[in-house]
């Protein structure tokens, strides 16, 4: 590759490849084309007027909450059938990722809750679920911080992104199980969705650009996840030298 | 101030939030890359980089 076109390249796409370089399109077109969706092409909600707006990136990125704690759920199976470090950083990325998504879900969600429901938070079961979800995955981080054995660290937190990941069918199924304030599925229902074609078509572009996005993220933590690896290993490699010399 | 103003209100704060928060994330992760492979290029070269920064330092200028 030219050596000054890569040099003017902004600092996340330098030494990228091609195909990065293409999924970093992709996704910056899919967004753009959600973006002129949620605000020029779904029509405004009756009740809500503009505020039913924010639907679109609450729903995405509560979808992509789920992605990522599904992803460190299956890494750590794996991680825990196979041994291989690969999947246990890969369940490491995608906690991260799924942390500050839920993070936004739930500020979204606050700001939504004081308009419609004049609260921003109450302990209805959909919020407290999604927070107790939070805080699993949260705790699965900090978890690392605490286990210095690299072995026993990753068997116990591909235990916990494992039996975590039960909290999200609950958070899913809380608004049928209980008497919730917040609504019920929209868009998979039995009776079918219950949007007009024009927000459906909104939502399910708004949600592509998002799994595009979370895409994009995961090989940008996943590569500094393993650079992160590499240092500790020459860390405690030269350290290893240096008591034997 | 109206219904649909502070609709809008709480709309641009939520995009904002949403946003700003997925900014905030990426430029994190950047600066971490960055300090990483600044670290790892150091630990890579020890004897290339040892003289030079003996030699450039402002004690040995002096």
């Amino acid at each position: 590759m030219d050596r000054s076109v890569e040099a003017g390249r902004p600092g996340l796409l330098r030494g990228a490849g091609a195909s990065t370089l293409v999924l970093w399109a992709t996704t910056a077109i899919a967004m753009a084309a959600a973006l002129y969706m949620m605000f020029l092409y779904a029509p405004t909600e009756a009740v809500q007027g503009d505020l039913q707006r924010l639907f679109y990136v609450h729903m995405s990125t509560a979808l992509i909450g789920y992605v990522g704690f599904f992803v460190t759920f299956l890494a750590g199976a794996i991680y825990l059938a196979r041994g291989s470090v690969r999947w246990d950083r890969l369940a490491r990325a995608s906690a991260i990722i799924g942390v500050v998504f839920i993070t936004i879900v739930l500020i979204t969600g606050c700001l939504w809750g004081t308009k419609v429901w004049g609260a921003c938070w109450t302990w209805d079961p959909r919020l407290t679920t999604t927070l107790i979800l939070w805080f699993i995955y949260v705790g699965y981080l900090m978890l690392r911080g605490y286990v210095d054995d690299p072995q026993a660290r990753m068997r116990l937190a591909a235990i916990v992104g494992i039996v975590g990941f039960v909290v999200v069918p609950i958070n899913y199924m809380s608004v049928y199980w209980w008497r919730s304030l917040h609504p019920q599925a929209t868009v998979l229902r039995p009776e079918g969705p219950g949007l007009s074609s024009e927000m459906l078509i909104t939502l399910l572009v708004t949600m592509a650009a998002f799994l595009l996005l979370y895409v994009v993220l995961l090989r940008l933590q996943l590569k500094l996840e393993s650079l992160i690896d590499e240092l500790g290993e020459l860390r405690f490699r030269r350290l290893l030298q240096e008591s034997d010399g | 101030m109206s219904d649909n103003s502070t609709f809008l209100l709480f709309l641009f704060l939520g995009f904002a939030v949403a946003w700003l928060g997925i900014i905030a994330y990426v430029m994190y992760v950047g600066a971490r890359l960055r300090a990483v492979e600044r670290d790892l290029e150091s630990l890579r070269t020890p004897a290339a980089d040892a003289p030079e920064r003996s030699s450039g330092s402002g004690v040995d200028q002096d």
